[in-house]
């Protein structure tokens, strides 16, 4: 029985605290965002100052002096992360000229994960060419969020120094950073192809190589297509299957016949992307093979093949109508489906 | 006699002990797993991701079954996703009420030829319909066959590689769709399923397909779901994923890898609890492969729902969902204590199968044995109090807990007499509502025994206005 009372009171207690704390948390919370709302209005002027004179911090470095810290560091960074140019420029200055840059490369070296994993996200908003080599050497970080958020930071300050960490780090086979960042890989341009190809001569593992096949597709490095089409025969399906892609991504006439071979490859992941690929190349040299592909025993694989050869117009078209004439009953069936959305004006999905 | 029935009592209490004492484990699992995903998601830029040409498409499956009434809004809503490539595929599957009339007319379906791949089996496609005001939208029209059916049919006609199963009568936050797709893309060779929260948006301000503010619903057995939804979901499911033993992803918010889907022969027709069996089979299959794979659940990913407000109604779906469970935890019953299949037959499947397929019986049964024992005077009335009282006690301290995780990390309700609304509701579902829930299932249990197979037909308000209509609804918790 006492164990009982024990456990009813100690019960009691637990929902008591918790409710309490959840009123405090409440209530803080609501302070904080009616005080940060107030002191807002108060620097907001002089926030968008900055944008025409970035040397002109007096007043934020009073409010940063008195202990408003945090508050302006937040309100810079949210501001920053709209901007471009010489306004990106200018916001970078007056994170130098606050000692935000020097704060966040110092909590690079915090004790809990997540303020590194902030101070790494905050430096590539930050954009400081001083930050690279603190944010190289967080790449290596033990923590895997911190490294890829010190990556994704090393893409956006879109430094050469920093691109052989930035690629090695990709080539874990993770989609979501590269994708984070394709947008700033691209803007390097010249600087990122030739290591790019580089490393794309000498991919060691199979996600590796496909890493660089992807690259070199989505930023259309024209100089790739030779190696690409040397990967055409991999061993393994995901590296061929980028290898189509990116050739119907950079859609270069030279790679009709790499992707007619890709055409009759044993995997219909790779047919299929060889079969769309080769409407990318928007050359009428492909309509022969797309009929031929119109006969695959795999669904995508005619799909895609009907759908490329609506892109390639007349000539195309012709193909499909005497396929619908004369073909089998699975390609008639593809044919007249895609030549019916084609007339309504509807794009094929997929 | 006595010592059978003293017996008995000390069964029931450690059985008490044991399934509080796991939920207690699970609350304080999902406080460090949630607090793990703020910290690492926090700094996302969702936004950013629009634009790239890497994320991988997502066929979004809605199957309808006599929505007249609200499909329109629900398809606008599935349109106005944020999110690269994406398609909305509704499967009408053999409505009767004039459904694809209805989305016939609101989005200019026009006939296409049929060309399909048919990777799993389905009832027989009569049409499909694509719309010349949404290039992504597909409509597919085919004889009734069931939820499972409907998807399995959507899914052959579905061009991406990860399907996204929702029902035609839930909502999907905008950027939901990003957040869930995440694990597929930093995992892209284990990550197999995820699944996202299921709100209650009863009480909610709707306007154009989004909820646009967050609320309370002022009724009774709406509040009640509010909480239980928070609970199951916040402390429940996040609990489970980060054990690596998800054993359950909403019908109305997950998303799959398609070739998994296909390779484990997809949705089981005239299954009653298909988004269940589906992932227990992922699971089963996976692991009798061989294969490394990841389950998980996100708590931020927000799909809202209508929650029934009738007990009739509410009724009909508990029972469902319970012989939805007995059936695929009967259908994999090889799991159960099974070491070849990991956490998951040691301790998922077995918490599953004691703890949620037996607690209506052995609930029920406890309560009456306790009044039984009061009765003939095995017990004082003091005992019984304290019994009752602890019970309810404890039923709270995880109300508020998951109340306050909801509070530390997602923060949805902004009011706090919402806050205290839901704690009271915490303790108020002990009065009345936690007995029928417990009828309910129990029902359920005999309706399995006897074979039942239906659905049950369920009514919706519909969001935002006051038509009526049924569905096919899965949005479990």
């Amino acid at each position: 029985m006492f164990a009982a009372i024990a456990a009813i009171a100690l019960l009691q207690a637990i929902v008591v605290l918790a409710v309490f704390s959840l009123l405090i948390e409440r209530l803080a919370r609501n302070f904080y965002a009616k005080r940060s709302e107030a002191r807002l209005k108060d620097y907001e002027r002089h926030i968008l100052g900055l944008l025409v004179d970035p040397t002109d911090i007096g007043r934020l470095q009073q409010a940063v002096d008195a202990g408003d810290r945090t508050f302006v560091r937040e309100k810079l960074l949210q501001q920053s992360e709209q901007l471009k140019g010489i306004d990106k420029e200018h916001m970078t200055d007056v994170f130098l000229r606050l000692g935000f840059v020097e704060q966040e490369i110092g909590a690079l070296k915090s004790r809990g994960w997540w303020r590194r994993l902030e101070a790494a996200v905050n430096l590539g908003n930050m954009a400081s060419q001083d930050a690279v080599r603190p944010l190289i050497d967080a790449a290596k970080d033990v923590n895997e969020d911190v490294r890829l958020a010190a990556v994704t930071s090393l893409g956006r300050l879109g430094t050469a120094e920093g691109l052989g960490v930035l690629l090695d780090a990709l080539e874990d086979g993770d989609q979501w950073t590269p994708a984070k960042i394709l947008e700033i890989l691209v803007s390097m341009g010249p600087k990122i192809e030739s290591e790019i190809l580089r490393r794309l001569a000498g991919g060691q593992s199979p996600m590796s190589r496909k890493l660089y096949v992807e690259l070199c597709g989505h930023l259309r490095i024209l100089a790739g297509v030779e190696l690409l089409q040397a990967l055409a025969d991999d061993t393994d399906l995901r590296v061929r299957t980028a290898v189509a892609q990116a050739l119907g991504i950079i859609g270069h006439d030279s790679a009709v016949g790499t992707l007619n071979g890709l055409l009759a490859d044993k995997e219909c992941l790779v047919r299929a992307e060889a079969a769309r690929a080769l409407g990318g190349l928007g050359s009428v040299e492909t309509v022969e093979y797309l009929q031929q592909a119109l006969d695959d025993p795999d669904w995508q694989v005619r799909r895609n093949a009907a759908v490329s050869l609506c892109r390639l117009g007349p000539a195309g078209k012709d193909r499909l109508q005497a396929a619908f004439e004369s073909g089998t009953a699975q390609a008639q069936r593809t044919v007249a489906h895609v030549i019916e959305l084609d007339r309504l004006g509807i794009p094929v999905i997929g | 006699m006595t010592d059978v029935i003293f017996g008995i009592n000390l069964f029931m209490l450690g059985y008490f002990g044991f399934i509080n004492a796991s939920y207690l484990c699970l609350l304080i699992i999902s406080y460090f797993s949630i607090k793990k995903y703020r910290r690492q998601t926090g700094h996302e830029r969702w936004r950013q991701m629009i634009q790239s040409p890497l994320t991988p498409g997502v066929s979004v499956l809605a199957p309808a079954f006599d929505e007249a009434a609200t499909i329109e809004q629900s398809v606008r809503s599935l349109l106005m996703l944020k999110y690269p490539k994406f398609e909305v595929v509704v499967v009408n599957d053999g409505s009767q009420d004039g459904t694809l009339a209805t989305l016939k007319t609101a989005f200019m379906l026009q006939p296409v030829p049929l060309d399909l791949e048919t990777r799993l089996p389905s009832e027989k496609v009569l049409g499909i319909y694509r719309s010349l005001e949404h290039p992504n939208l597909v409509v597919l029209d085919k004889y009734n066959g069931g939820k499972a059916d409907a998807l399995n049919a959507g899914i052959n006609v579905s061009s991406y590689p990860l399907i996204c199963s929702t029902d035609a009568d839930s909502l999907i936050e905008g950027e939901a769709l990003l957040k869930v797709v995440r694990p597929f893309m930093e995992k892209p060779e284990t990550t197999v399923a995820v699944g996202g929260i299921v709100r209650v948006a009863n009480g909610c301000e709707i306007a154009s397909g989004q909820v646009t503010k967050v609320g309370l619903a002022g009724r009774y057995l709406p509040l009640i779901q509010t909480v239980e939804y928070l609970r199951a979901f916040l402390f429940g499911r996040a609990g489970w994923s980060a054990l690596n033993s998800l054993l359950i992803i909403s019908g109305a918010f997950g998303v799959f890898r398609k070739d998994v889907v296909v390779e484990v022969g997809g949705y089981r027709a005239g299954s009653v609890g298909e988004d269940v069996e589906l992932v227990v089979r992922m699971h089963r299959h996976l692991l009798e492969a061989g294969r490394k794979y990841e389950m998980q659940f996100l708590p931020d990913p927000v799909c809202w729902t209508e929650v029934p407000e009738s007990l009739a109604m509410l009724g009909r779906q508990r029972n469902r969902w319970q012989r939805g469970l007995i059936e695929s935890l009967m259908l994999h019953r090889k799991m159960f204590f099974n070491p070849k299949f990991g956490t998951i037959g040691m301790i998922g499947v077995p918490y599953f199968f004691i703890f949620e397929m037996f607690a209506p019986v052995l609930e029920i049964a406890a309560l009456v044995l306790a009044i039984a024992s009061l009765a003939l005077g095995y017990i004082d009335l003091a005992f019984f109090g304290l019994f009752m009282t602890i019970t309810v006690l404890f039923g709270s301290v995880l109300t508020t807990g998951s109340v306050l995780l909801e509070e530390v990390s997602f923060r949805r309700h902004l009011k706090t007499t919402e806050l205290l609304k839901m704690i009271a509701a915490g303790f108020a579902e002990n009065l009345g509502y936690r007995q029928l829930n417990l009828w309910w299932r129990a029902s359920g249990c005999l309706d399995y025994l006897r074979g039942k197979t239906a659905w049950g037909r369920m009514q919706r308000r519909g969001f935002g206005n006051s038509l009526d209509g049924q569905t096919q609804d899965s949005d479990r918790f």
